[in-house]
């Protein structure tokens, strides 16, 4: 080391400078005001991670703003501050995590995790330490059945999102005076196109549908002509779909190639609702009628959609999507509790959110339902919205409220389209 | 079911099978010549695809007229893979050769992830409205021309392996190595030739593929699990067989959908796969080797 007096000496030097400024960093975040710690749990990495991010990005969308507009004002302007832990997408990493936001983090509250699997267990450990976790957008229904009195989910379960299809089926009905009366069930065989295409078959009848046949495939299918023939020769009003993307392009061409009509298709969001498929689709995609929870087309009372989405993309890439949207909505519903609460005590905090009621006309929340909670922890109503490809655009066109047009129904044959 | 369902499950089921034959003849022959398991066959497939979309999209090529540059470019990019990736393990044990291949399926998926993103796309072309139908069946003209340029280039390749020296070198390579070598015949590039043909198959095979379907980075593995049972159906390594196999694979599939469930037909493939393991491993046109 003796031939290098003046490296180790420089060395010395930058080591004195860094602890330096550690100790001005640390001393200066105990002048920082009081501020409020969220954990937030979802897949960041791995392949689910760009819905996981979009869920991220809606949450701190929304904080941002908060923030900006002078934080808690009852805790004398305490900020938000979100702590972002990564589930991988597993089960037992979230159950881990969501044990150390809670116990190392000290967060107030979690909030969390898109997919049903991780959202089950993560919950049951808040509510082992009594830390309220709201729930954005995780459709399992048992989530909120289980008597627990630190979960709030302010967004749908799996059997309002399946019931949805069927208001959508009996409103255009009314709205056209062309009644549907039987449907056909195509879906996907994983959980949540088996569950959803279970609870389709069990309600139709409710409605005054009869179900003429249910079709499942593997998404992994590379031809699904001979199903939809076979469906064709069932000849429903309408067809019921859960379907990613790829699949919901292939069977898109290929009803197409079939010849295969109806009065309309209404899937359920899932690959419909990407933004990818309304462009790889192209022409063949007209006029499909999608079931979504949020469609940034959708109007809110005034332009509040709108000026927010468009504010929104200054800052993150793409629209804000219902992945997005329910996010943003559930951090509205905390801040709206932590004003009332007054206090990030979990106890106090749980109470408040327990009795959440905000109007969705004069709050910044997007989707067009009020916000309040059942016993069980649940938003006892809440409504999605559909929209309709028109001119390769995705437009909403149900509920009236959201409505920006009209619905073209029955959808014209693909003859009558001049695609054939 | 009735003869209208019954007739469109054959029809499809034979044109889809073009398909599977195409993609399985460039894996046989790889496996045939080089007795090397491809994992990355799909990844070629998806590459082609990919290659015929952007000439699509960027240059309003014909997607038909793509296969012209796909076909050279992936026998190519397979000579440079044959010449610098796999001829140095080509002793290596059996074990380090399938390592090698499964890296190269995981490094084309994730490089095509890298570049093109993991979204799904699509081409919109003049052919993808004209839909043919006779009597009560319909087929897509898409899907007719994909057979039949995948029966002509199917049939080119097998008399090209018959009738020209080069495919009889071939084919000597694949039956005694060492016998070829001692007759005079370059080994090496004959190996090179034969990897370079079937990446070759497997991109036309995506190019032909590319008007009906989508692609993303993960498309690849679709088709080849089962193009995989399709060459061991056929007898490994067995040109004709790749062939034969395929349209069965491909009306079994149909069949099945129809008559279990779409979900059910990948069971009826892998049920076939496996009793044809259990009751003639050699496939249905193999011979036992020594």
């Amino acid at each position: 080391m003796k031939r290098y007096p003046l490296l180790k000496m420089s060395f010395t030097l930058s080591l004195v400078l860094i602890i330096g400024l550690c100790f001005i960093f640390t001393s200066s975040a105990f002048a920082a005001p009081k501020e409020v710690k969220v954990g937030l749990i979802y897949p960041v990495s791995g392949p689910l991670a760009s819905v996981g991010k979009r869920c991220v990005n809606g949450h701190e969308y929304a904080v941002k703003l908060i923030n900006e507009q002078g934080g808690i004002k009852s805790m004398g302007g305490a900020k938000i501050k979100l702590i972002v832990a990564d589930s991988e997408g597993k089960p037992e990493i979230g159950m881990s995590e969501t044990e150390k936001l809670i116990t190392r983090e000290n967060v107030a509250v979690v909030m969390g995790a898109w997919q049903s699997a991780v959202t089950f267990p993560t919950t049951q450990v808040a509510e082992k330490y009594k830390t309220p976790y709201i729930v954005p957008l995780a459709v399992a229904d048992a989530i909120t059945e289980r008597g627990f009195k630190y979960t709030f989910r302010t967004g749908m379960t799996a059997t309002i999102n399946a019931n949805l299809a069927f208001d959508i089926i009996k409103w255009l009905g009314e709205k056209t005076g062309k009644k549907a009366k039987t449907v056909a069930i195509l879906n996907e065989d994983s959980l949540w196109g088996d569950s959803t295409a279970k609870t389709w078959e069990k309600n139709a009848g409710n409605y005054g549908l009869k179900v003429v046949g249910k079709f499942m495939y593997n998404k992994a299918a590379t031809d699904l002509s001979p199903t939809i023939t076979k469906m064709k020769s069932l000849k429903p009003d309408i067809v019921l779909q859960c379907a990613y993307t790829t699949d919901a392009i292939l069977i898109t061409k290929q009803m197409h190639e079939m010849d295969f009509n109806c009065m309309a298709r209404i899937p359920s969001g899932g690959g419909y609702a990407d933004p990818k498929f309304v462009k790889a689709a192209g022409k063949l995609g007209e006029n499909l009628i999608v079931n979504m929870i949020f469609h940034p087309s959708a109007k809110g009372p005034g332009t509040k959609v709108q000026d927010t989405n468009a504010d929104y993309q200054k800052s993150y890439e793409g629209e804000m999507d219902e992945y997005v949207t329910t996010a943003f909505d559930a951090t509205w519903v905390l801040k709206d509790a932590l004003e009332r609460a007054a206090s990030a005590d979990r106890k106090k905090l749980r109470d408040a959110i327990s009795k959440t009621n905000i109007n969705t006309n004069n709050s910044p929340v997007l989707e067009a339902y009020d916000f309040k909670f059942n016993e069980k922890g649940q938003v006892p109503n809440p409504t999605g919205v559909a929209a309709q490809i028109q001119n390769g655009k995705m437009l909403a066109i149900h509920p009236d409220n959201v409505a920006v047009t009209k619905p073209v129904y029955p959808v014209p044959t693909w003859k009558d389209r001049g695609l054939r | 079911m009735n003869w209208e369902i019954f007739f469109q499950a054959l029809t499809s089921g034979i044109l889809t099978g073009g398909l599977f034959a195409l993609v399985a003849v460039g894996l046989t022959m790889i496996l045939g010549v080089l007795k090397i398991i491809n994992f990355a066959h799909g990844e070629f497939l998806m590459l082609g695809m990919y290659m015929t979309y952007w000439l699509c999209t960027l240059f309003n090529m014909d997607p038909y007229l793509t296969l012209i540059i796909t076909i050279p470019a992936f026998f190519f990019f397979g000579v440079i893979i044959q010449r610098w990736l796999i001829n140095p393990i080509l002793d290596a044990p059996m074990e380090i050769q399938i390592l090698l291949t499964l890296g190269l399926f995981i490094f084309l998926a994730n490089l095509a992830q890298l570049l093109f993103g993991p979204h799904v796309r699509s081409i919109e072309t003049a052919y993808t409205f004209k839909i043919l139908t006779i009597g009560s069946v319909n087929f897509a003209s898409t899907r007719l021309i994909m057979f039949i340029f995948a029966i002509i280039f199917t049939t080119a390749l097998y008399i090209f392996l018959k009738k020209t020296d080069l495919g009889k070198a071939i084919r000597a390579c694949s039956e005694e190595s060492y016998g070829a070598m001692l007759v005079g015949i370059n080994v090496k590039r004959v190996y090179m030739i034969a990897f370079g043909i079937g990446t070759a198959c497997a991109a036309a095979a995506g190019s032909l593929a590319m008007p009906i379907y989508y692609v993303n980075p993960h498309i690849g593995a679709t088709f080849v699990m089962t193009a995989f049972v399709v060459v061991v159906l056929g007898g490994m390594g067995n040109f004709m067989g790749a062939l034969v196999g395929g349209f069965i694979i491909g009306l079994a599939e149909s069949f099945g959908a129809v008559i279990l469930s779409a979900s059910l037909k990948q069971l009826v493939t892998f049920t076939i796969f496996v009793l044809i393991l259990l009751l003639r491993p050699t496939g249905l046109f193999g011979t036992k080797r020594s």
